[in-house]
Formats: structure tokens, C-alpha cells, sequence
């Protein structure tokens, strides 16, 4: 019996909670980072910010792994990336090696993860589609806007039991 | 400015379908624009680009081209969402020749030509923006003006999907047209390994 609203309880719950989300460009730029913590220590923010740039290699190696490497290896959504004190990290890479990088704390299943990513996807695709949002120049993805539909995914997806 | 109305026009060809999974699919209406009003608009970014540089083919060829990269860029990204990750060049060419091809012109690219050494030729028989000029000689230079904004289309997805080429196209006779794609790394220079 859980409060509802209140995610900061120690209970078990199946799925996992959102602590970080992180849309990387082709170059491996960062092009939008957002991290969903309970306080707001720094440190903390920079450990999160730190998992995300270290399973960029991982990212790498599985997209670099080749058509027979393992079962669905051409999936755009890469699975499980590692795991590392009480965070899981999600990888999706696209056609146009834009990755997004999801750090969930506490477990998650696996379609779950994959349709999120997959709702975040066509979300990018929608953004960068207006002429007036500059990935290079100018905020980018940092607008308020995009923030704010991102936000509301990601509460979605912690409301899940 | 007229990259943004060039890719606003880009914009409004496109129809946008959305498919919001919660719990239970709901599709929203697709949106939809005229061919036409594309068309419209194309030739009017034409003839101003020839009033203001007076007519100066070599300069309105190039900002059609630079206008196409910018838009093709963002038509790869929206492409290519559905399909699965393309791991070798053909793949990404059989993509243009097929799926691209089909949302911009609708139809496919009608013969496609390669030496696998990364050059590649595409034919189009039929080209659906040539499809209105007339068939008179003296078009042809204007025709090329037309086909310049495809190039660059064309270059602008296969740069965002990782392959840098470059991209030109005869035109043989209106309405056939062919694209030639050299990928850039085996391009005979100084920088590439191999010697010919």
C-alpha cells in the first residue's frame, strides 16, 4: 500500500525509478541532461552525470558490434547498458548516432525501458523537425518546452507500479 | 531567411503522423498539405534567388544546395526513426534509393548503379519535380537549378546518417535524371590511402 505522489518511500516496487536522462549527439556532445534527484547535493548530480558519460563507450561497443554479434543487435534500443551501485543504465542509439541514455534507480523491465525510449525518440524527432531549433547554434534542446514533455514522460513512467 | 522558408515548406509536405502508446494506442489524424503548394512555393524561392543574384547560376545552385543539407538532415533524422540501425553504406543507399526516396518523391529511385568502391549512381526516370517543366533544351539549365536543392538533400541525410559524399546530378533529359554519390573517404587525394 503505497502513498500515492510520494516516490521517496523504501518499499520495493517492480519498476525502477528515473534518476537521469541524457540526449547525446552525434560527436558525443551532450545535447540535453536532466537528472532527477531527491536532494539537490551536487555531488551526487556529478556522480549521475559521470554513469552517463562512462556508459557512452558501452554504447560504442555495442553499436559497433556487428549484424551477428547477438540477438537483435540491429535493435535501435541497446539494452541494459551496466550497473553500478544501485543505478541501471539504458542505452538507445539511432541512425543518425543521436543516443539517449536513461539511469534508472532500482530495477526495470526491459520493454518498459524499450517503449519509453521509443516515446522519447519520436519526441526528438519531433523537436529538431522545427526549423528553428538550432542543435548547434543556439539552446538547442535545452528549451523549456522539450524539458517540460520530457518531464512529463518521465513522471509517467515512475508512476508505474 | 529563405533557409527557414525553404525548410518551413519542407515542413508543411510532411504529414505527421502520431502514434501515443498509453495503456492503449491512440492514433491522432494524419495532417496533411497539398503537393502543390510545395511545389508553389519552390518555384517562387527559385525565381527570387534568380532576381537577387541576378541571375548568377553558379551562387542560387550552391544556396539551393546548402538549403537542401539543412533539410535533408532533418528528413533523415525523421525517416529513419522506424527502421532498424543500418550498418554497412549500402544499407544507407538502398534506404535513399527506397524509403527516402519514396517520402519526398513519391515513388523509388528507378535503377540503382554501383562500383562498390563508394561510388553510386541513381536513376530516376520519371523525376516528380521535373515532371512540369517543359522538355525544351533551353530548360535544361534551369532544370538544374531544380535538381541542385535534391543534391543537397540527398547530402544532407547521408552526412547525418554518417556517410560524407559528394552529391551531383545530370540531367539527361527532362524528366530522367541521374545522381551520382561519391563517398568522400575514396575520393583520389592527397589524404586517402589509396593510390589509383
Amino acid at each position: 500500500d503505497r502513498s500515492s505522489g510520494i516516490q521517496m518511500t523504501s518499499t520495493p516496487r517492480a519498476s525502477g525509478l528515473i534518476r537521469a536522462f541524457a540526449v547525446i549527439g552525434k560527436e558525443n556532445q551532450p545535447l540535453y541532461v536532466q537528472t532527477y534527484t531527491l536532494d539537490s547535493k551536487e555531488d551526487r548530480q556529478i556522480s549521475l552525470h559521470y554513469h552517463i558519460h562512462s556508459s557512452l563507450d558501452i554504447v560504442e561497443e555495442k553499436v559497433s558490434a556487428g549484424k551477428k554479434a547477438y540477438p537483435n543487435a540491429r535493435d535501435l534500443y541497446l539494452g541494459q547498458l551496466f550497473v553500478i551501485e544501485q543505478y541501471a543504465l539504458y542505452g538507445y542509439s539511432t541512425n543518425t548516432k543521436v543516443k539517449f541514455i536513461l539511469l534508472i534507480q532500482g530495477s526495470a523491465a526491459n520493454n518498459t525501458v524499450k517503449s519509453w525510449l521509443r516515446e522519447l525518440h519520436d519526441l526528438y524527432i519531433h523537436t529538431i523537425s522545427n526549423p528553428f531549433v538550432e542543435l548547434i547554434g543556439g539552446n538547442g534542446l535545452m528549451t523549456s518546452s522539450f524539458r517540460a514533455s520530457v518531464n512529463t514522460r518521465v513522471a509517467a513512467f515512475n508512476r508505474q507500479k | 531567411v529563405f533557409s527557414f522558408f525553404a525548410a518551413m515548406a519542407a515542413e508543411l509536405k510532411e504529414h505527421e503522423p502520431m502514434v501515443a502508446k498509453v495503456g492503449r494506442v491512440i492514433r491522432r489524424q494524419k495532417r496533411e498539405v497539398a503537393e502543390s503548394a510545395f511545389q508553389f512555393l519552390y518555384i517562387e524561392i527559385l525565381q527570387h534567388l534568380t532576381v537577387y543574384h541576378n541571375g548568377d547560376r553558379k551562387i542560387i545552385h550552391q544556396k539551393m544546395e546548402d538549403m537542401g543539407l539543412h533539410i535533408g538532415s532533418r528528413l533523415a533524422e525523421r525517416y529513419t526513426g522506424q527502421l532498424l540501425r543500418m550498418t554497412e553504406q549500402l544499407d544507407i543507399i538502398k534506404f535513399v534509393c527506397k524509403e527516402f526516396w519514396i517520402e519526398i518523391f513519391h515513388k523509388q529511385a528507378d535503377k540503382l548503379q554501383t562500383n562498390y568502391l563508394g561510388i553510386y549512381v541513381l536513376h530516376d526516370y520519371k523525376f516528380s519535380w521535373l515532371t512540369r517543366l517543359s522538355h525544351t533544351q533551353a530548360e535544361l539549365q534551369e532544370a538544374q537549378a531544380v535538381v541542385s536543392f535534391a543534391s543537397g538533400i540527398i547530402r544532407g541525410a547521408l552526412k547525418n546518417l554518417g556517410m560524407h559524399a559528394k552529391v551531383t546530378c545530370d540531367i539527361v533529359q527532362i524528366p530522367r535524371c541521374t545522381f551520382t554519390i561519391q563517398d568522400s573517404s575514396t575520393l583520389p587525394s592527397g589524404k586517402s590511402a589509396k593510390k589509383s
